[in-house]
């Protein structure tokens, strides 16, 4: 450009987002060297995207492929080696962002000089390393904190979050943030007319003159500015360490790592810090199998995220709710939040009610985060439009069942609704004990009968299962999962069968539990060993089953069980949980464990104290998972087992460090597993395996090859 | 005429103003009720586009939301594409603005017209008195700190002074016309005074039309008008403001608000301080009926008159004479009559002129009218009550009194039409008459046009 400023522009051709792979780095580094450092003319560059997204971080397809540290460590070296230069040239770097700037594009940023952001939605900041299990490896971990302070840093390495624009340019991630506007088409030729654009190039101007710019104060407490103090860094990386073993029970070694190399990184030159406590780490973590496991979950839920066909719903988009309870009023919410409009039905206004207030009081609370405007709020709001009268159902299209678990409520309903309803209008029914096919038993059109698990709490858990019965038409299959998909759910689509999928392998898993605490063991001790194999430590709050009915609620959970022993005897749970159930007792009473159950246990049931060794709890735990999860596949409920195992970290909490349920018996080895599950069937039959279980694990085997 | 019908039609239940809406925003109000319309609309298989406009009813403006009509409908979920704007007619404006989006289909400019009514009269604001306001403006302006802060100094000592530097109510300031300088209960008491009303006669009305209401609700005549609407975590389903079991002894010991001493308008004969919304839909007759729709009524004649501002309350009387020298019809021929109770006074003053030729020609002569309109009768009035009992949101009431005539009529099954009018602060009055649409009412209404041709 005239003024003596290249914008350096990123375009990946062939692929949705923009990323780091080394070809990029090559032709970064020629395009800086040659025509920035050694171009007289040029005073100073601008990076920026041409795409959508910033730079969405480095080429995961690239790392997973990486087997040798040898591999990765040139290019690591050669990309310090060009941030260096970068950093530490005469002439600036500016990076102008906009959209999503993750990874390896948020270090590239970190090594220019400044940085303008556009406040365009979906401009987000972050280091997601962690969640792959490596740490960021562009010196990402020595520049963080020199821009901010030291507790900032670590909060946003070690947990890998997103950071969006307003909370980074008080963080100091960012320089400074710019209005938006929307572009239809970026070209090369235009780009400079963009205003956050043009800011980033007077910057660099300014930069490159001689005056200097000076960067904005922090807007942050005096206790985070306090952190980076050498008196108060130890206790600061004390505090970290502490949360992380909290959230990671030392399962997962990439925070602390991440921790120790920001340590030993600090004080350092940047490229001495970035070559000495970063890029080993880094080489250890990357070639480790618990990254490779968590860069295939990761590949595995986009995959299901993308499989979703693009389709539109007819009606304006309204997606009308029956029953608004617990589940109904949670899936309205979430609706609403995506710019559905709903119609929220149940048989009383006092129902309606609480269900609106609920919404009210959840939005609210967005509200008071500032996450969402006074208008979105109001909007929300308005797009629930309650009602008790099954006729405003004339019009729709889509219709999401979600009324108490009533085989015969949920049957009149259904008749209710074809009365009324258009002929093509889809009933996904959520229901959570019963099959789809005995809801539509009597249904006028059983091709319009689809089910939709959600799963509780529905804002928090990611997963949805769709379930096709085999009358299910490809309509209303692809429709439920287009809006799993738009609910920004991951759909995984699952046969018609009692518990569907996740629950009938949890069903297993309670099932066990329960005859644990019958044989004579305690609930700390049985929730314990599934704590300690990893239960549920993905979502930060790691449970264990006994738990786990409590927060689901025991009568939810008896019925449940009692709905899945149509499957056969090895579901038939022992029989105290009736009289628990009958009862409404908890398992725990706040941190305590409930004493009424081992009264009650004792006396009715004579039970005495017995212990057992944590490995064996932990085998009756989950070796009857696999073999459940087999049957499943040999059942035809879910074929491909990848599918499963990402169903089961996603709605069972089974954790992602072991690769997957079926992932994790496979590299125990199936024949080992099997055995296994015989010797525990001596003593109880209930654990006879799957009569195919060899067979099936066979062609299980042979995804995992 | 007779080619604009009401598809449909309904209200909110009208809350004191202070209770169950008072944290709720009047456009957000209004677009709740948009909202239950398009919902409605969609169960006929009418899509939200199909509104080609939207005319709002407001007396007392939002300050956020000047053109609320636009508000309402818009975050009610129709598209921005289509236009809103409103109506002020002081409390007239119901009725006036579904006059006004009957004009606008017969005269073809549109097919279907959503009309929106609302008031919230919790959320009048206060006034500051000028002199501080003056000062809050200097301030705001001020550039330089010490500007700041001599005009802060200046502006505390106002703010803390209320006797001397009054902030002044909103809701009196509107209810104040400027042309006569009086307070609409002052307007009233001139009446009682001039027609020389007891008290107790105004009393006895005011209970008469709390009592019916009771009955009406208890009955459940109010379900099919009324939709209830989610405010303060639950569902509002009834009016707040009817005073259950009224008695005139129980009025009769309310102490008058606008002459103190001499007065006779109390609280309790006086309509009520209220807040609420309406929706109507409104559509050419043969689009109604080719898309199949359940047709609420037709509207028929429109009638507006102006009057002494001082004497508003009896400008009904007037608009009511147009009326019916316009369509040729009589008071008898209207089972159901709805007169707005702005205040007892005003009420029984109309019904008392509207029956003698010696006070139509006193009051009206100047204005052409010296004949008796004929007499109302018990039965015919304001069926299930008024705005004594249920409240007088300026800008609904009109549409209520539409809504509940038609509802009344369809409950009577009676073929002849009804009769609608207000009195309007300011001295103006409107009137219209509304008819049942089907098959029994067209026959009628085929006579009624012989007998005027």
């Amino acid at each position: 450009m005239d003024n003596g400023i290249l914008l350096i522009g990123f375009d990946h051709v062939g692929r949705q987002v923009n990323v780091l792979s080394s070809d990029v780095l090559y032709e970064l580094a020629d395009v800086a060297t040659y025509e920035v450092l050694e171009n007289e003319k040029v005073k100073g560059a601008v990076v920026v995207s041409l795409k959508d997204s910033f730079i969405a971080g480095a080429d995961i397809e690239e790392i997973a492929s990486i087997s040798k540290k040898e591999e990765c460590e040139s290019l690591v070296k050669f990309a310090h080696s060009l941030f260096d230069a970068m950093s530490y040239s005469p002439k600036p770097f500016v990076a102008a962002i906009e959209g999503a700037c993750f990874g390896g594009g948020f270090e590239l940023a970190l090594a220019c000089d400044w940085r303008v952001a556009s406040d365009r939605p979906g401009t987000v900041f972050g280091l997601p390393e962690v969640k792959l299990g490596i740490i960021p490896g562009f010196g990402g971990t020595q520049r963080l904190p020199k821009l901010t302070n030291l507790d900032q840093a670590l909060d946003i390495i070690m947990t890998g979050k997103s950071i969006y624009p307003y909370p980074a340019l008080k963080r100091g991630l960012i320089d400074d943030l710019v209005g938006h506007s929307d572009v239809f088409c970026r070209s090369i030729a235009t780009i400079d007319k963009e205003r956050f654009v043009q800011v980033a190039v007077q910057r660099a101007i300014e930069l490159a003159s001689e005056k200097k710019l000076k960067r904005k104060k922090l807007g942050l407490g005096f206790m985070s500015q306090m952190s980076g103090w050498p008196v108060a860094r130890n206790f600061t990386f004390m505090q970290a360490r502490k949360l992380a073993g909290k959230s990671t029970g030392g399962h997962y070694p990439a925070p602390l790592e991440a921790l120790e190399a920001i340590k030993n990184g600090l004080g350092k030159k940047t490229i001495n810090g970035c070559l000495e406590a970063e890029m080993p780490r880094l080489l250890e973590l990357i070639v480790s199998p618990l990254s490779k496991d968590l860069i295939d979950v990761y590949f595995q839920n986009e995959k299901a995220k993308k499989s979703v066909v693009r389709r539109a719903v007819k009606n304006g988009g309204r997606i009308d709710v029956m029953g608004a309870g617990l589940m109904g009023t949670q899936i309205a919410g979430q609706l609403s939040a995506k710019g559905f409009d709903v119609l929220l039905k149940d048989i009383s206004y006092d129902v309606l009610a609480s269900a609106k207030a609920f919404i009210e009081k959840s939005e609210r609370e967005n509200l008071r985060k500032r996450t969402i405007s006074q208008s979105e709020f109001e909007k929300r709001l308005l797009r629930v439009s309650p009602t008790i009268d099954m006729k405003s159902f004339a019009g729709t299209s889509f219709a999401i069942e979600a009324v108490a678990e009533n085989i015969e409520l949920k049957r009149k309903l259904l008749a209710e609704f074809e009365d009324v309803a258009l002929f093509d209008a889809i009933f996904a029914t959520n229901t959570s004990f019963f099959m789809v096919s005995e809801i539509a038993s009597r249904a006028k059109h059983r091709e319009r009968c689809v089910g939709m698990h959600f799963f509780n709490p529905v804002g928090k858990m990611p997963l949805v299962e769709v379930v096709r019965a085999e009358f299910t038409s490809q309509q209303a299959v692809d429709t439920a999962l287009w809006l799993a998909g738009r609910l920004g759910k991951v759909p995984i689509l699952v046969g018609d069968g009692p518990g569907f999928l996740v629950n009938r392998i949890l069903a297993r898993y309670m099932t066990e539990a329960l005859f644990l605490l019958a044989d004579g063991l305690t609930i700390e001790d049985i929730d314990g060993a599934a704590k300690r194999y990893g239960m549920a430590i993905d979502s930060g709050r790691p449970m264990g089953p006994f738990r786990l009915i409590d927060f689901v609620g025991i009568k939810t959970a008896y019925s449940a069980l009692k709905s899945s022993k149509k499957l056969g005897p090895r579901m038939n749970a022992p029989e105290f949980i009736e009289s628990v159930a009958e009862k409404n007792m908890t398992f725990y009473l706040d941190k305590e464990e409930n004493p009424g159950i081992y009264t009650m246990l004792t006396v009715d049931y004579g039970w005495s104290r017995k212990k057992l060794a944590e490995k064996e709890i932990q085998d009756r735990l989950f070796l009857p998972m696999v073999d459940e999860a087999l049957r499943c596949i040999g059942g035809g409920i879910i074929s491909d087992p990848k599918q499963l195992d990402l169903a089961m970290l996603l709605g069972a909490g089974f954790p992602a460090f072991r690769g997957g349920l079926l992932k994790h018996a496979v590299r125990n080895n199936m024949n080992r597993v099997h055995d296994d599950i015989e010797k525990l069937a001596f003593h109880n039959t209930r654990f006879w395996p799957f009569e195919d279980f060899l067979a099936v694990a066979r062609v299980v085997e042979g995804y995992y090859r | 005429m007779g080619k604009t019908v009401i598809v449909d039609g309904f209200r909110t239940p009208f809350c004191k103003a202070g209770t169950h809406f008072k944290n709720i925003e009047p456009y957000f109000l209004a677009a709740m009720a948009v909202k239950e319309m398009t919902q409605r609309m969609n169960g006929w298989g009418m899509k939200p586009g199909e509104v080609d406009r939207v005319v709002g009813s407001n007396v007392a403006t939002p300050i956020n939301a000047p053109n609320i009509a636009r508000v309402a409908a818009t975050m009610g979920g129709l598209p921005d594409s289509v236009v809103a704007d409103g109506i002020n007619k002081n409390c007239g404006s119901g009725v006036a603005a579904i006059n006004y989006g009957r004009m606008y289909i017969e005269s073809g400019q549109a097919d279907t017209v959503m009309v929106v009514g609302v008031e919230s009269m919790s959320k009048i604001v206060l006034a500051y008195d000028e002199r501080v306001k003056e000062i809050f403006t200097l301030l705001s302006m001020s550039r330089t700190p010490s500007e700041k802060v001599r005009n802060l100094f200046r502006l505390i000592p106002k703010l803390i002074r209320f006797q001397k530097y009054p902030p002044q109510s909103g809701l009196v300031l509107g209810l104040t016309d400027p042309i006569c300088n009086q307070i609409m209960g002052k307007t009233a008491e001139n009446i009682a005074r001039a027609f020389n009303i007891s008290r107790q006669e105004q009393d006895a009305f005011a209970c008469r039309s709390n009592n019916l209401a009771e009955q009406a609700d208890k009955a459940g005549f109010f379900k099919k008008e009324v939709w209830p609407v989610f405010a303060a975590s639950k569902f509002i389903k009834h009016d707040n403001g009817i005073r259950n079991s009224q008695t005139v002894e129980n009025l009769a010991r309310l102490k008058p608000v606008f002459d103190k001493k001499y007065g006779t308008v109390t609280a309790g004969n006086s309509s009520q301080v209220t807040d609420g919304a309406a929706c109507m839909l409104l559509m050419a007759e043969e689009k109604a009926k080719a898309f199949g729709l359940p047709i609420l009524g037709r509207v028929g004649v429109y009638a507006d008159a102006g009057y002494k501002p001082e004497f508003m309350g009896l400008s009904p009387v007037l608009a009511i004479a147009k009326l019916l020298k316009a369509t040729g019809l009589s008071i008898k021929d209207f089972p159901v009559i709805e007169l707005n109770e702005a205040f007892a006074s005003v009420a029984v003053a109309c019904m008392m002129t509207m029956d003698s030729d010696a006070l139509m020609k006193k009051w009206f002569g100047d204005y052409g009218f010296t004949k008796a309109l004929g007499r109302i009768e018990n039965d015919q009035i304001n069926l299930n009550g008024g705005a004594i009992a249920l409240g007088h949101p300026p800008g609904v009431s009109g549409l209520r009194l539409a809504i509940t005539a038609l509802c009344e009529l369809a409950r009577k099954s009676e073929g002849r039409p009804a009769l609608i009018s207000a009195c309007v602060g300011g001295g103006q009055g409107v009137a219209m008459i509304l008819e049942r649409f089907d098959s029994a009412h067209r026959k009628q209404s085929d006579s009624a046009h012989q007998r005027r041709g």
